[in-house]
């Protein structure tokens, strides 16, 4: 399998460490549960990525420089 | 087409009334029905029922390959799917008639586009140059509806002459010559116009002409000499030409009474492109048909994709697959600025199937199934192999474990036949022999390559009918960074969410842009990408989708089946929270957003307020 | 208490809306002003910080 991160069309993708997640949950004060999903089995999850992770995406945003957005990681 | 009484029990030894009557009842061409003829009386007769199953088979894939109006053959198609001696067009001395500032004029076609050529920057379209059009210049077009209209000369092209070309007499006596892949036009059996190669022509076979426009310019009919004669002469047409309005008259139809092939005489040979039909007139009346299809989706040539609103209800619906999939492959280093290189990859993608690589023909006093390969082919479609006899040996072994049958193989010739003699078996293998895909990828029915102005430079870029793009990626020479397909469901399978995130707005963007909605702000699409794609999959919008699987019953109610979504409701006594938008509209409360989300208190005893 | 809370956009816009809609309908005016539309006069009461409103928000930040 080629290595899809590459692909133009998929944006960064990485792993949330348990602080970051703190602050991102404290800020939209939300549960992680709130959060977008990604499946497990998604092609562009990191390799090390685990189910109830959190993952953030950093795209190129049409309507902005950058747009960062989470996910959570599901079955 | 002379359809009335052919008498083949006349002509052929062993054709008997009722063989006649099974074969003119099929929809084939008068030629094709002589060669069945032929055939009958070569082998000496059949019995009845072998000639209806051949006359079937015979009749099943012309239909299959018959091409109608507007679809996508010719040049820059057939080349793609490589034959290299595929041509059109018409020499340099050809006389064509042009109006221009509603003047009508009889040019040379050749000196008309050298001239063109010389002074415009003209592009290369997989060996033909192609220009636009002098602005303001019309010919004489075919309409589907057999009127014949001036319509504005779109692009003007040229390329090498091929070694011969074709000379077509009519029964008027006018005469064009073209190259055997330039297709004509023709009436099909229910009055259709329909498009059909210079070498398919047949004596007998009837040409549209622009008869009354002759007519009305110097009773040409009678002579191509007076014809041209009568057309140079200018002053007479040209006024009553311009007079006219854009629609000059209906066209007649002219049998052909001789074809020969002639050499060319020029190096180069030449083509008109027009809106419609592609059609144009010679200075003789003759119409012709380019098929250099000039629609184009984003920009590619003769590959036919959904528009439109079917579009956007198919990518909103997720639909599992698209009407029309297709892949944008983009290739990496020297694959993508070499020709040859590129057509590796080609050949690598688009599947080959038994059809492109030579003859099949069946014998059936022996129950033979013969293969005469094209040693040329061969070369060409599996370029890494130097022996073109070790790639028959993989075709014959393909074959063998495909069909489940013993093959011989000896150079170019394969040949097998069903273990018991059977006709119906013999015509079966045939029919299976043309489904194996000998190289390729089996979803990718063609491909074509252009050369395009990209970020990176210039470079080839495939574009594919059919969709398999894990495949694609793995193919070596693709820039597995940039190949993208419209299948949203493919993305998401190969790169996940967030590239089908990417791909709903590119292609919902750019299906309102192609209809000229390109004010529509990408916050709309961005917002459906990213409901649909929330949970982590693809979901639809619609009933089975999004809209459907709402919380609120009000909501859902509101969307489609009002009744017996709160009927429903009410049997398995749901409670709405009235916490959405659509709800708190139906029920006449603010709604949960801004101004009506505020929960505003009168502390009491405060201040003097009455009410 | 009004000058120890601060408002969003949204809560603004309500309050002042709420409080001329109750001078439209007759309310004692809490401050001298020279304004003669309800909505004006509510937005002077707002920004003298004498509107006997709060706002209840809930679990919200």
């Amino acid at each position: 399998m080629v290595d899809v991160s590459q692909h133009e069309l998929v944006p960064d993708h990485t792993v949330l460490d348990s602080d970051e997640l703190e602050d991102v949950l404290a800020e939209y004060d939300i549960k992680k549960t709130d959060l977008p999903k990604i499946k497990r089995t998604d092609p562009a999850l990191p390799d090390e990525a685990e189910v109830g992770d959190v993952i953030k995406v950093e795209r190129d945003s049409r309507t902005t420089d950058r747009a960062v957005v989470y996910r959570l990681v599901i079955e | 087409m002379s359809e009335t009484q052919y008498h083949a029990t006349d002509r052929f030894e062993f054709v008997d009334e009722d063989v006649e009557l099974l074969v003119e009842d099929t929809d084939l061409p008068r030629r094709l029905k002589n060669e069945l003829y032929e055939t009958i009386d070569d082998r000496g007769g059949m019995d009845l029922e072998a000639v209806e199953e051949v006359a079937s088979a015979v009749e099943s894939r012309y239909v299959n390959t018959r091409v109608d109006p507007l679809d996508p053959v010719g040049t820059v198609s057939a080349q793609s799917i490589g034959e290299p001696g595929t041509q059109m067009s018409v020499p340099y001395d050809e006389k064509v008639l042009v109006r221009r500032d509603g003047e009508t004029d009889v040019t040379e076609i050749g000196s008309l586009i050298d001239g063109l050529m010389a002074v415009r920057e003209s592009a290369d379209v997989d060996g033909h140059e192609v220009t636009s059009g002098p602005e303001g210049m019309e010919v004489l077009s075919l309409r589907a509806d057999e009127r014949v209209e001036w319509k504005p000369l779109e692009q003007v092209s040229r390329h090498e002459a091929p070694e011969e070309l074709l000379r077509f007499e009519l029964e008027s006596g006018r005469s064009i010559r073209a190259t055997k892949a330039h297709s004509f036009v023709v009436q099909d059996d229910s009055g259709d116009i329909v498009p059909i190669a210079g070498d398919e022509l047949a004596v007998g076979d009837e040409l549209p002409v622009a008869g009354e426009y002759d007519a009305r310019a110097g009773e040409a009919d009678v002579s191509t000499l007076e014809a041209e004669t009568a057309l140079t002469d200018g002053g007479v047409v040209a006024s009553k030409a311009s007079q006219q309005s854009s629609i000059v008259g209906t066209a007649s139809w002219d049998r052909i009474e001789s074809i020969e092939t002639v050499e060319p005489d020029h190096e180069y040979v030449y083509d008109f492109s027009v809106a419609g039909l592609e059609t144009f007139t010679t200075a003789q009346g003759v119409v012709t048909h380019n098929t250099m299809n000039t629609f184009h989706y984003a920009g590619v040539a003769e590959i036919d994709v959904t528009q439109g609103l079917p579009r956007l209800i198919e990518l909103v619906d997720a639909r599992k697959t698209p009407d029309t999939p297709m892949m944008t492959v983009h290739l990496e280093d020297e694959y993508a600025t070499e020709r040859e290189r590129a057509h590796e990859v080609v050949w690598k993608i688009e599947a080959t199937k038994i059809l492109a690589l030579g003859d099949i023909s069946t014998n059936v006093a022996d129950m033979l199934v013969q293969i005469d390969l094209n040693p040329d082919t061969l070369a060409e479609r599996w370029p890494t192999v130097d022996d073109v006899e070790a790639v028959a040996e993989e075709i014959a072994s393909t074959i063998e474990s495909a069909l489940g049958v013993q093959t011989r193989q000896s150079g170019m010739l394969i040949e097998f036949g069903p273990e018991e003699p059977s006709y119906r078996d013999l015509l079966q293998l045939v029919e299976d022999l043309r489904e194996i895909v000998f190289k390729g990828i089996e979803d990718v029915s063609r491909v074509v390559i252009r050369k395009e102005e990209t970020e990176k430079g210039e470079e080839f870029v495939l574009y594919t009918e059919g969709s398999a793009l894990g495949d694609v990626l793995d193919i070596e020479g693709v820039d597995a960074s940039r190949a993208t397909c419209n299948n949203i469901h493919e993305i998401y399978r190969n790169l996940g969410v967030e590239a089908a995130r990417e791909a709903i707005i590119d292609e919902t963007m750019n299906t309102l842009e192609e209809q000229g909605l390109d004010d529509v702000n990408v916050r709309h699409l961005m917002l459906v990408a990213d409901i649909m794609t929330n949970d982590g999959e693809i979901e639809s919008i619609g009933r089975h989708g999004i809209s459907g699987s709402k919380d609120s019953v009000l909501a859902r109610a509101a969307f489609e089946v009002t009744v017996s979504h709160l009927l429903d409701a009410a049997i398995h006594g749901e409670v709405d929270g009235l916490d959405g938008v659509t709800e708190n509209v139906i029920v006449g409360k603010p709604i949960k957003l801004g101004t009506g989300d505020v929960d505003l208190r009168m502390n009491p005893g405060k201040g003097g307020s009455t009410d | 208490m009004m000058s120890t809370q601060r408002y969003n956009r949204y809560e603004k816009a309500r309050i002042i809306g709420a409080r001329a809609l109750q001078i439209a309908h007759g309310a004692p005016v809490l401050i001298e002003t020279d304004q003669t539309q309800p909505i004006l006069i509510a937005a002077e009461e707002y920004d003298a910080g004498v509107l006997p409103f709060t706002v209840n928000r809930g679990q919200h930040t």
